[in-house]
């Protein structure tokens, strides 16, 4: 196979065509069907083919020819109303033009590569310095943010470094090295706090927004005051992760469905910051049980929990001033809902790593103590080890030296094995063999495969095992990939993959980028917000795990739902309350609601807080779903002016704008997509009519595919799709490719992507089964 | 200095650069690179000379900070920069004044500065060539760096940077990178790198007017110590990796090398700077910003800033203005970012209208101060923002104020709003303000029409 491409590669250089002239065959179609407009004089869409010269070697030129073989080939160009060119010219035409932009892309990428230098994001960094070290620090907050390039903050091209990036490199070295060292030499630090009912509702100086005391229980109330709800008792001593145990949590007076939702929060809550830590929710019911979070609370903040679903009725404050005073009230009878507990025990946990295994990394299985009288063969020892799993290879005496040096004169000027320890990972830590997923041209080889394996689907660096692997070279072998990849996809770790993949592909990570108007959108509230992300992340798992069909992308006949999100949608169904998400069969009656595309959160991250836009959900739904890419608009085309008033659709102000020949091509696709999510809402609420209270004009989401499939909405549209599955196979592994390598698919990954199509078809296009293909292609095993 | 931090070329480098810059003060430095560019019969010295050349082959590995070769003294009469920038734009209906020139009628939001309105002007109908993508172009707002969504587009050195590198060596801080809010920031370096933002009030304070604990000057030291030998390692190993990997990194790892080299000079510089005291000042330090009003945030930023300025901290600062939480206004109970999208809704504009007067008020109090201590003629301080209109995310028409550095001010540009007149213009014409003599600035097609001095 290597031996083959190189051929390829080796015969475009030969027999490069020369500058300017076309290509043989290319010519005649180009002036039977193209110059017409496409000339010296029409030049329409600024496009002059009679003069452009054929240059494939120049990354402008290319990008152009490509552009003309993909329109002629997806049958945009020439366009409907002009002669349509004899299938078998075009057929011959577009071989023709292919096979130079082939050979031209193929030398390209193998001898450059397809990703070149891409440097760990943000959030490789954090889980790999946990992974490496065994602690956990949020490091993602004090990296600046990635930019996303082609969709994906993982893809090279988008990453640029600078000594701002390097300063901050060299303080975070800093802080997981002191962190780690502290853990090792000092020990843990030890912090158990049982914050009982009474100390709940301890009056403390200032307005009182805690919760009720009663009959040995604490209780909280729905009350719109910032902070209500807030614990100063729980308040932690140090940075840290700790285990928070809520007991007995019951509902007081549920509602129709049985439970209180509420949220647990972690911040200052006091001033006017409200600068809230989410860790996660409470689903309160009849049935008094303990509840269970872990999560990283920062240095005197405190623990703030309150019932937090804006359809529960909101209690007045009941003092002036803003105080809450519970003397003769009793808002259990009154009917409000609340949250009761008897008490909350928080731990301070280290859940990276035992005190044992970071000691173990730092200072080698006989610690400090087994090199006392040889600290300079120690010191050697030891960073060699450490550089190893830092590079996620062996290294070589000769590539381990500089690294030892630093630390050997610090040593020499008399500091501690310790300290010339730290100096040494310091340097390791900020090296690009650290930093960034070194690949040469070609193959990669076992240890590259295995980093890339292992950042696509653990988001952090490989394991002993997969090390191992690499190691006996025997992980380019397609069985032996294939173990791992279920062996890593079964793994918890794979959790982190669900995440960062769904973040990025699906925009969920945008989630919090517009809060919907409360005016408008009175139900939404933060506990809806978490239920869709987690019930899109989860829908995604479960289609890792049984393998379910690429279909389901765009229907299902099952989602993952909890009351919330159930009562959201409005679908009847049998739920287990206070078990959270669950797999449900979806009734008849919500069918709508079957598949990815018509999930709360996508529907949300495609919206801003206040209207909708065809236009951000078709370009969504196209790009990210159906694999059709849609390039910018043209220059000079005004903005649509967002008009919710209600009297006028977006679907008339886009027909204006749609009547305008070099918008239609891709409106063309754009549009029935954008058009049939109309009918929901910008948090995901099925809606017949615009405007405030549904007032305004209807919606209309009927339209018709770009190959002339007619629909009358969403129902309709999902029918067309799902019987689409090479198309939406093809989608979904450009998607992951683009993800896990670290480079857009190119013009020559195109035959290889067909492949994974072909060989995923063979079993019905399971998610997990496009995984194993996309993984096991040429695209993800080259540079 | 550790022997072993001689040994490689950009320690050695360092080192004579350091030399340097503790042995010739900085005017001679400037006159010798003067020297060395423009060969002139003027009769000087051999050792001159050769300390010339030596800072001329010095030169390309002082991309961090390269003070202007010709600095035109005649036209350079204004000193700093200021860029504020909004990540949500301005309400254009009520930012437009009616009439071009000096005898426009002043627009709603700008009738509470008709007190400085010959200190000011307000620029119509202009944007950035090439630029567009919402919220995306963000990155292009100092840049003016054309992209297209979603394909790559490297960005380019923003104005501020470009002052800074050529005009920042004479401050403590060459330049200062600030956000309300988050850590996003529309300064980019010269490979198009952002620069993460300073975005605590209480951080930037301490930065800037309090002394260094002895712990963190420990820390300052032990990294010129050995932080440079970390660095050095690293340099090489990228020097290393790019005989490994293949020649389609190479440019990849050049951006690690340059990175090392600059960092490595930012600390020589530093050293400088260590164990001078920072500037003692009248403004206390601001305990409690209040995340709830992006306005108060705004004006706790610009007091800062104010002060950088006044103590010559700094002479170039962006403050990108990004908070969400406006509901601590009175009158307004929406998210700003909400209210942006206001879709023409009469109650969502007239709160957006109370933001956004505040973020324009509070830009004005600004000016006035500077006005009032005679800084503003050697100030040019501009708002913009990549959004013409938030609510379509269009990038065309953005809002233009632009104050200070001595421009006659007092009119209204009125360019064509259907086919905008470029803004790299401007920031073209605010580089030439300051004695810098590029001949283009991005997508630049000359200086500002009707922006005189």
């Amino acid at each position: 196979m290597i031996q083959m491409l190189a051929t390829v590669g080796l015969t475009a250089v030969v027999c490069t065509v020369s500058a300017a002239e076309h290509p043989k065959g290319v010519s005649a179609f180009l002036d039977q069907h193209c110059y017409d407009c496409h000339d010296d004089t029409v030049k329409k869409g600024s496009l002059n083919l009679l003069d452009l010269s054929f240059d494939p070697d120049n990354a402008s030129n290319f990008k152009l020819w490509q552009r003309v073989f993909e329109r002629v080939r997806d049958g945009e160009m020439p366009p409907e109303d002009e002669p349509q060119p004899d299938k078998k010219d075009a057929e011959m035409f577009l071989a023709e033009l292919k096979k130079p932009l082939l050979e031209v892309d193929l030398a390209k990428a193998e001898t450059e590569g397809r990703v070149l230098s891409r440097r760990l994001t943000r959030r490789e960094y954090e889980y790999t310095v946990q992974d490496l070290l065994g602690i956990g620090i949020p490091f993602t907050e004090l990296l600046p943010e990635d930019p996303a390039s082609h969709g994906f903050e993982t893809v090279a091209d988008g990453q640029q470094l600078s000594h701002h990036n390097l300063a901050r490199y060299l303080d975070v070295a800093d802080l997981a090295l002191a962190e780690a060292f502290d853990r090792a030499l000092k020990g843990d630090e030890p912090f158990k706090k049982v914050v009982t009912p009474e100390m709940c509702s301890k009056r403390t100086r200032g307005n009182y927004r805690g919760p009720e005391l009663r009959d040995g229980r604490s209780i909280s109330w729905p009350i719109t005051l910032q902070f209500f709800g807030r614990i100063p008792e729980t308040t932690v001593p140090k940075d840290g992760w700790y285990r928070i145990t809520i007991k007995d949590v019951q509902a007081v007076n549920p509602g129709e469905d049985g439970a209180v939702w509420g949220t647990l929060n972690s911040g200052t809550c006091y001033s006017n910051a409200p600068m809230l830590y989410m860790i996660g929710l409470i689903e309160a019911t009849s049935q008094p049980r303990d509840i269970v979070y872990e999560a990283w609370i920062r240095e005197d903040h405190m623990l703030e929990l309150k019932p937090n679903d804006a359809t529960l009725k909101r209690a007045p404050t009941g003092a002036t001033g803003g105080n809450v005073s519970f003397e003769d009230r009793d808002l259990k009878k009154q009917g409000f809902e609340g949250i009761a507990h008897r008490g909350i025990e928080i731990e301070r946990i280290y859940p990276m790593g035992s005190r044992k295994m970071v000691k173990e990394t730092l200072f080698g299985k006989d610690g400090l103590e087994g090199w006392e009288s040889k600290p300079k063969a120690g010191l050697k020892t030891l960073v060699k080890d450490f550089a190893s799993r830092a590079f996620r290879r062996p290294v070589t005496e000769e590539l381990v030296g500089p690294y030892q040096e630093i630390g050997l004169a610090s040593l020499e000027a008399g500091d501690s094995l310790a300290e010339s320890l730290r100096s040494s990972y310091r340097a390791i830590l900020c090296s690009p063999r650290f930093l960034t997923l070194l690949e040469s041209p070609g193959q990669l080889d076992d240890y590259a495969l295995a980093s890339r394996l292992s950042y696509a689907l653990w988001v952090s660096m490989p394991d002993e095992q997969l090390l191992k692997v690499a190691q006996e070279g025997k992980l380019s072998k397609p069985w032996a990939l294939s173990k791992q990849i279920d062996r890593m996809l079964d793994d918890p770790k794979a959790d982190r993959f669900v995440k960062s993949f769904t973040d990025q592909w699906l925009k969920l990570k945008e989630i919090d980028f517009t809060t919907p108007d409360r005016g408008l959108y009175p139900e939404f509230d933060p506990v809806l917000q978490q239920s869709m992300l987690e019930e899109t992340r989860a829908f995604f798992a479960q289609l890792v795990k049984d393998d379910l069909a690429v279909k389901n992308l765009v229907d299902s006949k099952f989602s993952m739902l909890n009351g919330r999100l159930a009562r959201h949608y409005r679908a009847d169904v049998d739920l287990k309350i206070g078990e959270g998400l669950q797999r449900i069969a979806l009734p008849e009656a919500n069918q709508a609601r079957g598949g990815l595309v018509t999930h709360g959160a996508i529907l949300k991250v495609t919206a801003d807080g206040t209207s909708t836009s065809p236009v951000v959900r078709g370009v969504f739904v196209n790009e990210r779903i159906l694999g059709m890419h849609i390039p910018p608009p043209p220059p000079n085309v005004p903005a649509i002016e967002p008009d919710i008033r209600g009297a006028t659709s977006i679907r008339d102000q886009l027909d204006k704008h749609r009547s305008n020949e070099s918008c239609a091509a891709c409106h063309a696709k754009i549009d029935p997509p954008g058009f049939v999510l109309e009918q929901f809402d910008p948090i995901g609420m099925w809606r017949k009519n615009y405007g405030r209270g549904g007032k305004g004009v209807a919606v209309d989401p009927s339209g018709v595919t770009p190959d002339g499939a007619e629909f009358g909405g969403i129902t309709g549209w999902k029918r067309i799709y799902t019987e689409r599955e090479p198309q939406l196979a093809k989608g979904f592994a450009s998607q992951l490719l683009t993800y896990g390598t670290g480079a857009a698919i190119r013009f020559s990954d195109e035959e290889a992507l067909d492949r994974v199509v072909a060989e995923a078809g063979k079993s019905g296009y399971g998610v997990r089964s496009l995984i194993h293909a996309s993984l096991k292609s040429r695209i993800f095993t080259h540079k | 200095m550790r022997q072993s931090d001689r040994r490689s070329l950009s320690g050695c480098l360092i080192v004579s650069l350091s030399e340097l810059l503790g042995s010739v003060p900085p005017n001679l430095l400037l006159e010798m690179k003067e020297f060395a560019n423009i060969s002139t019969g003027a009769k000087i010295s051999r050792r001159k000379v050769l300390r010339g050349a030596g800072i001329a082959l010095g030169l390309p590995l002082l991309d961090a900070m390269t003070p202007a070769f010709a600095v035109d003294r005649s036209t350079g009469v204004a000193k700093r920069f200021v860029g504020i920038s909004l990540s949500l734009g301005l309400h254009n209906p009520n930012l437009v004044p009616q009439g071009a020139g000096k005898d426009y009628k002043a627009s709603t939001y700008l009738k509470s500065l008709e007190d400085i309105r010959n200190d000011y002007t307000v620029v119509s109908g202009s944007s950035h060539p090439g630029v567009t993508g919402g919220h995306t172009a963000e990155g292009s707002i100092f840049s003016a760096c054309p992209n297209s969504r979603g394909a790559t587009s490297r960005n380019t050195i923003s104005l501020d940077q470009l002052m800074a590198k050529h005009l920042g060596h004479e401050t403590r801080f060459p330049s200062l990178v600030l956000n309300t809010s988050s850590q996003t920031s529309p300064s980019y370096t010269e490979n198009g790198a952002m620069i993460p933002a300073e975005n605590r009030a209480m951080d930037l304070y301490t930065k800037l007017f309090v002394n260094d604990s002895p712990a963190e000057q420990e820390r300052q030291a032990e990294l010129l110590r050995r932080g440079r030998s970390v660095m050095d390692v690293v340099g090489a190993e990228a020097k290393a990796l790019q005989r490994e990997v293949g020649a389609g990194d190479r440019d990849k790892l050049d951006a690690w090398f340059t990175s090392v080299r600059e960092l490595e000079q930012r600390l020589v510089a530093n050293e400088e700077w260590i164990h001078r005291p920072k500037p003692k000042v009248s403004l206390e330090a601001p305990k409690n910003v209040p995340r709830d009003n992006e306005v108060i945030v705004e004006r706790i930023f610009l007091d800062i800033v104010h002060m950088a300025l006044a103590t010559d901290s700094t002479r170039f600062i962006t403050l990108h203005i990004t908070g969400n939480t406006v509901n601590g206004l009175e009158g307004v109970d929406e998210s700003y970012h909400s209210l942006s999208h206001h879709g023409l809704d009469e109650e969502k504009l007239r709160q957006l209208s109370i933001v956004e007067q505040g973020v324009i008020n509070e830009w004005g109090n600004f000016l006035r101060r500077l006005k009032k201590e005679n800084m503003l003629d050697e100030t040019m301080v501009l708002m913009t923002s990549n959004l013409g209109n938030a609510s379509s995310h269009d990038n065309k028409n953005m809002p233009v104020l632009f104050g200070g550095g001595g421009f006659k001010h007092g009119q209204h540009l009125a360019f064509d709003q259907k086919n905008n007149y470029p803004l790299p213009n401007l920031y073209l014409s605010a580089l030439h303000r300051l004695g810098l003599q590029n001949e283009t600035f991005a997508t630049s097609t000359g200086e500002m029409d009707g922006l005189t001095v």
